[in-house]
């Protein structure tokens, strides 16, 4: 972990705003660039991040700093979502029936840009969200499947299994289709 | 390098060039201003969860503090009316102090 962060996770600790804001300012996008990737939607990867954050400050005092600041917010963000979506169960039938695409806005934003997709991303996204989450983490940003499994809570064994799922099933999709 | 090698390797490619141009979207949406409302948002949050522990805190303190005064008094009324001075008197001050907090301020 960067000493500075270090420096500042202590002074946000003893209640100093300027601190914590400092730390905000620092790790927002980085946690809402990895909601965007799982959520594809910029409103919800906004309620979460800021929830992740809200719950970091509260518990800043349980970071024993033996993992990165981001790594501890990635964990905390990927339970949030979890907890949200097994609260959106009720609405399983209905999710099911839509495939899970970009938002609107999204949209108009890629579009605006020139943004192309290609046909895997789209195979990627209609996963379950306890598939995809790893096979994230795993291959974008480099963690280990024991890493992941501490930040998911659950077995290595099981993150690696579930990785190994989905890509298999991404590729099994995109042969059907071709 | 197998055909399956190659198909993953790419499938891999695809998928982290695609996770780029969600960073590039990203980037564009979070701005300095919209940082700022989140920042007091949080710090507002905060201070609201911070009171709410500090007057469960105080509650259970005054709760213990006149069970162990009834106990050494070996008084049963003794508890029922420091309790009852207790719950009339606490709002009561906590009322006044509110009130000149905002007399204070505006």
């Amino acid at each position: 972990m960067e000493e500075d962060d270090w420096i500042l996770i202590e002074r946000a600790m003893q209640g100093e705003e300027e601190a914590f804001s400092m730390l905000y300012k620092r790790y927002y996008s980085f946690l809402f660039n990895y909601l965007l990737k799982l959520t594809l939607d910029e409103q919800i990867s906004a309620d979460i991040s800021q929830d992740t954050m809200l719950k970091a400050y509260l518990r800043l005092h349980t970071f024993r700093g033996d993992s990165k600041f981001s790594t501890w917010l990635i964990s905390i963000a990927s339970r949030v979502y979890v907890d949200k979506k097994r609260k959106e169960k009720r609405d399983i039938n209905l999710m099911k029936q839509m495939k899970v695409i970009l938002s609107r806005q999204l949209k108009w934003k890629s579009d605006q840009l020139q943004m192309e997709w290609s046909d895997y991303f789209a195979e990627f996204n209609q996963l379950e969200t306890s598939i995809k989450m790893p096979i994230l983490l795993h291959y974008y940003y480099g963690y280990t499947y024991e890493e992941i499994g501490e930040m998911l809570k659950v077995k290595a064994g099981t993150v690696k299994s579930r990785v190994h799922y989905g890509i298999k099933n991404v590729r099994k999709e995109m042969n059907r289709i071709e | 390098m197998s055909e399956q090698d190659k198909d993953h390797r790419q499938l891999v490619q695809s998928l982290k060039a695609d996770w780029e141009k969600l960073n590039q979207i990203g980037d564009e949406w979070v701005d300095a201003a919209y940082l700022e409302r989140q920042i007091q948002q949080a710090q507002k949050e905060k201070q609201r969860a911070m009171k709410k522990e500090f007057y469960l805190f105080l509650v259970s303190s005054v709760f213990i503090m006149i069970a162990t005064i009834a106990v050494i008094l070996q008084s049963f009324h003794a508890f029922v009316i420091i309790q009852c001075v207790t719950l009339v008197g606490a709002p009561l001050i906590l009322f006044l102090l509110n009130k000149r907090k905002k007399k204070v301020t505006s």
